[in-house]
């Protein structure tokens, strides 16, 4: 699929060009960019729901949060001069790519439907949820039917996640009062 | 103080039409992509806005944080309390099919009620994460 | 494995940017660009999963409906392992289970950022280094 080989492309793109900008405001704009090509990517392959939540997630919330951020702490970094270590780095990190490359040789192509990811549970979902449930989302049906363990554990994460975030930033230190 | 007309002139247009939207979402959860999680983002997206356009004072006398918190907490008592009604019925925890004799219509009422407690937790802890980040002041 | 490289570049992709995200967590001093890294590394883990679910020719995993002979409609019920089926649905269950991935994802990103909140109130810089440096360990 050549939108796929496009779209991949300008991740990698993307992802390189976050970490070398100078400002800090920038690297947040780029990240809300990468959130934006990841959703364009998710419709590509199909996937609505997530696609969705990316949208409003990745690129809205997140950038937005960041952006409170950078008020309080400012957009300047300090840079230093470390292009060895890069290159090292570059080096060693290209052959960890290839060693992932080849554990990885045999995956199922894309679009397989003889993959076996798709023979047990999945087919059941598939086949059966309409006469069980009832619904026509099938996502839904799973998320808030199936699999409703895994949807309460997720609300209890994001309500701690509220709090926590609140009382942190409320809870004054002993060096605040001196 | 700063003159914000233009924005303020655009908000009154989108900041209805995303409240709007996101309702939408959650009730159609079932016939189209959607649901609890991406409803109450799209909720708290419109309240930020809000926010962003005329300050946080305007935005505490719409809705004030013991409001907030009470909200995020009813949302998750109001998906605890769903799955725990089946265990007074006899049946297992999170188990629908107690709450009427038609199966499809208790998978609905299940799917309904949860759906919502989602939305309403994760509307008001975006929304209070938010808040408590622009309200920070360096000292 | 050019084979590979043409058919599967999507998972290529991720590998590159899942190492590119954990060098700069490693490599970068400022403490906000390291959570920018965790950001980017936990969506591209997502692309690999929901790019697993692709079926070739198939269609959103939301049921369709046609009309039989009396003029009801009729859902398209979908299956892999009988092909008779006249649509394919793609696989619903990584995008149920990525779903929640991108929630808690979220969540930790803010509990983050709320700790180098803190630590900027107290020591006044966001350097790695310098903060080392300005820490008193008490022995």
């Amino acid at each position: 699929m050549t939108i796929n080989f496009i779209l991949c492309n300008m991740l990698i793109v993307i992802a390189i060009l976050v970490f070398i900008q100078k400002s800090l405001l920038n690297s947040v704009l780029m990240l809300g960019l990468f959130s934006l090509i990841m959703t364009l990517c998710y419709i590509n392959f199909g996937a609505l729901d997530v696609a969705i939540t990316e949208a409003a997630v990745g690129v809205a919330i997140s950038t937005l949060i960041f952006l409170a951020v950078i008020k309080v702490v400012g957009v300047n970094i300090e840079t230093n001069n470390r292009k060895l270590l890069y290159y090292i780095t570059a080096i060693i990190s290209s052959v960890v790519i290839l060693f992932l490359i080849f554990i990885n040789i045999d995956t199922p192509l894309l679009g397989d439907i003889l993959s076996p990811i798709h023979s047990l549970s999945a087919n059941h979902y598939v086949s059966e949820s309409y006469k069980e449930i009832g619904i026509p989302n099938m996502v839904t049906a799973i998320l808030a039917s199936y699999r409703g363990f895994d949807t309460l554990g997720e609300v209890f994460v994001i309500f701690t996640a509220g709090i926590s975030v609140f009382y942190i930033i409320k809870m004054k230190d002993k060096h605040d009062e001196k | 103080m700063k003159n914000r007309l233009i924005a303020s002139k655009i908000g009154y247009f989108i900041i209805p039409i995303l409240l709007l939207y996101a309702l939408y979402v959650q009730f159609h959860g079932d016939y189209s992509p959607g649901g609890g999680f991406q409803a109450g983002v799209l909720l708290a997206s419109g309240l930020i806005l809000y926010e962003i356009i005329h300050g946080m004072d305007e935005l505490l006398k719409i809705i004030s944080i013991k409001t907030i918190q009470k909200l995020s907490a009813i949302g998750v008592l109001l998906y605890f309390i769903i799955g725990l009604i089946p265990i007074f019925l006899n049946k297992e925890f999170l188990n629908y099919y107690a709450y009427s004799d038609s199966k499809l219509l208790a998978q609905h009422i299940g799917i309904f009620l949860i759906e919502l407690g989602v939305g309403i937790t994760v509307f008001s802890s975006i929304l209070l994460i938010y808040i408590s980040f622009s309200k920070f002041k360096v000292n | 494995m050019f084979e590979f490289l043409i058919n599967n570049y999507h998972i290529f992709t991720s590998f590159i940017i899942m190492i590119i995200g954990l060098l700069a967590i490693i490599l970068c001093n400022n403490l906000v660009k390291k959570m920018i890294a965790l950001s980017i590394f936990q969506t591209s883990a997502l692309l690999m999963y929901v790019s697993s679910s692709y079926i070739e020719n198939g269609q959103t995993p939301i049921y369709q409906f046609k009309e039989s002979e009396t003029g009801t409609k009729e859902v398209i019920l979908g299956d892999y392992l009988n092909s008779g089926s006249e649509i394919i649905y793609h696989n619903p269950l990584p995008h149920v289970l990525m779903l929640t991935a991108i929630v808690v994802g979220v969540a930790v990103l803010s509990v983050g950022l709320a700790l180098t909140l803190k630590i900027y109130s107290k020591y006044k810089t966001l350097d790695e280094n310098k903060i080392i440096n300005k820490e008193e360990f008490n022995d």
